[in-house]
């Protein structure tokens, strides 16, 4: 299997607006979760978020472009162009045909559609904004991505819930190795704290509306669970080809090297549990063979935990299963506790942090997990960060219509 | 009047070049169809004047504020 290395990463996030600012928030132990404002309670009753704060993407980008974005796009731009400077290509010299773009996406930018809707009852539809037109949709990160950075390869957006950011780093890996393009920039972005977008999510019926305070809303696998706190973000990773990181000598820049995917259905939306977990395990096992690792090298497990009783058990019921005994070999965290759910980005949040807890052999702890009830089984990590090193992580991710993937990641190797 | 008001709707578009009259809003500008829809939006929010952002693609500032000056309401 020819290798697709990770050479940079980029975060823009409720803990931090870079991949270094968002790790040391992390890794503090504070919770990013907070009320947001506006936003009232009576109606929206998780009023709740992990929200991104004091960006200031004018200084890396003209206010032309700005002015045509919405914010999701807005915060791909800044995530991207940090990815692109962690890996340091430059731009001048490498063939941008070359480069694609990949992003995954569930909800688009409402926001924009949202202040379009007022100005067409308000005012009349001749005075909408025409920026609306190209900046509302999923696909328009990758669009103003190409237009920020001139990339002119392959490029695809990819919309499948929270599976979203991973089945775009799959198709990202997958182009590279099919040699139709030497390098891409990938991740995931979500926008979803605008009213509008809040109340589809809202009617998914997974949000957690009762809490103590919103810092302890989110508890995934605790017994205690009272469902999903949404956030907004992107991540976003550079990926390459052997022969790009060797020709431009970029070796000791790798951070990464994505392995194998696989994503399944379980056919039908009201799947039994024991389906499902037969499905998730089904993407697990493929996922690692494919991969051709040895189950027993993969120590970190990254969860999708919505926090939803069902649906954290399909998870560990899953994984016990897969691994009987060994399961509580392996370490499980689910860093998202501490910032919120972002939906469409929130696998390639996963993939991020876990090729960061790679980098630098340090695991962060589950927010909110005290006592596991139901779901005991799975070496969760606890009450503080742990120090271990890892060579092979397992990011897996669920959504709505019964899709569920996994995929693997590999540390540093050249 | 109305050509300091061109001037700054093409200023919020982010658009930072000097404008004077006789620029042309594609050709030494650069503004592309949907900056051209944006100001067409703008001109027809304050003056109540349609100009087709499609027209506008030829047009300098001077034409513009020509046709804005006699089409305008209360003129």
């Amino acid at each position: 299997m020819e290798k697709v290395y990770v050479t940079g990463i980029g975060i823009t996030g409720p803990c931090g607006n870079t991949a270094k600012e968002f790790w040391d928030g992390l890794l503090s132990g504070k919770s990013f979760i907070s009320t947001l404002s506006g936003i009232n309670k009576d109606i929206f009753p998780s009023n709740i978020g992990g929200m991104v704060k004091n960006i200031t993407p004018e200084k890396y980008f003209s206010r032309r472009l700005l002015n045509k974005c919405s914010r999701f796009s807005v915060l791909s731009l800044l995530a991207c162009n940090e990815a692109l400077g962690d890996a340091g290509i430059d731009m001048t010299s490498y063939d941008k045909t070359r480069i694609g773009i990949f992003v995954g996406n569930n909800s688009g930018g409402w926001e924009s559609a949202n202040n379009g809707l007022k100005v067409l009852h308000r005012e009349g539809p001749q005075y909408i904004s025409p920026f609306l037109a190209s900046n509302w949709f999923p696909a328009a990160p990758q669009g103003h991505i190409s237009l920020a950075f001139g990339i002119k390869g392959y490029s695809k957006t990819v919309i499948s819930d929270r599976v979203s950011g991973l089945l775009a780093i799959a198709y990202a890996a997958r182009t590279i190795r099919a040699g139709l393009i030497d390098a891409a920039i990938v991740g995931g972005v979500e926008t979803p704290l605008d009213e509008w977008a809040l109340q589809f999510y809202h009617s998914s019926g997974i949000l957690c509306s009762s809490y103590e305070t919103p810092e302890k809303a989110y508890r995934p696998f605790d017994r205690r669970k009272q469902g999903m706190v949404l956030a907004e973000g992107a991540a976003f990773m550079v990926l390459e080809s052997a022969e790009s990181v060797r020709k431009r000598n970029a070796g000791e820049r790798v951070r990464a090297n994505i392995r194998e995917f696989c994503m399944v259905y379980d056919g039908t939306t009201n799947a039994e549990p024991d389906t499902k977990v037969e499905q998730y395990k089904r993407a697990i096992d493929t996922a690692i063979k494919r991969s051709v690792v040895n189950p027993d090298d993969i120590r970190l497990i990254c969860p999708d935990g919505t926090a939803v009783e069902e649906d954290d058990m399909v998870e560990v019921r899953a994984l016990n299963e897969y691994w009987g005994s060994k399961s509580m070999d392996k370490y499980c965290t689910c860093p998202k506790a501490s910032f919120g759910n972002t939906i469409g980005a929130a696998s390639a949040f996963d993939a991020v942090l876990s090729i960061l807890s790679m980098n630098t052999s340090t695991l962060p702890f589950i927010s909110n997990l005290e006592d596991e009830g139901n779901c005991r089984g799975l070496n969760f990590v606890k009450k503080e960060n742990i120090r271990a090193t890892i060579n092979s992580s397992l990011i897996l991710s669920r959504g709505f219509g019964g899709v569920a993937a996994a995929m693997v990641i590999n540390n540093r190797e050249f | 009047m109305i050509f300091e008001r061109i001037c700054e709707m093409i200023r919020s578009i982010g658009i930072s070049d000097e404008v004077s009259p006789e620029i042309m809003l594609v050709n030494d500008l650069g503004m592309d169809s949907t900056e051209l829809a944006d100001l067409s939006t703008a001109i027809a929010k304050e003056f109540g004047v349609l100009i087709k952002s499609g027209d506008m693609k030829g047009y300098s500032v001077a034409r513009i504020v020509e046709i804005i000056a006699k089409n305008k309401k209360g003129t």
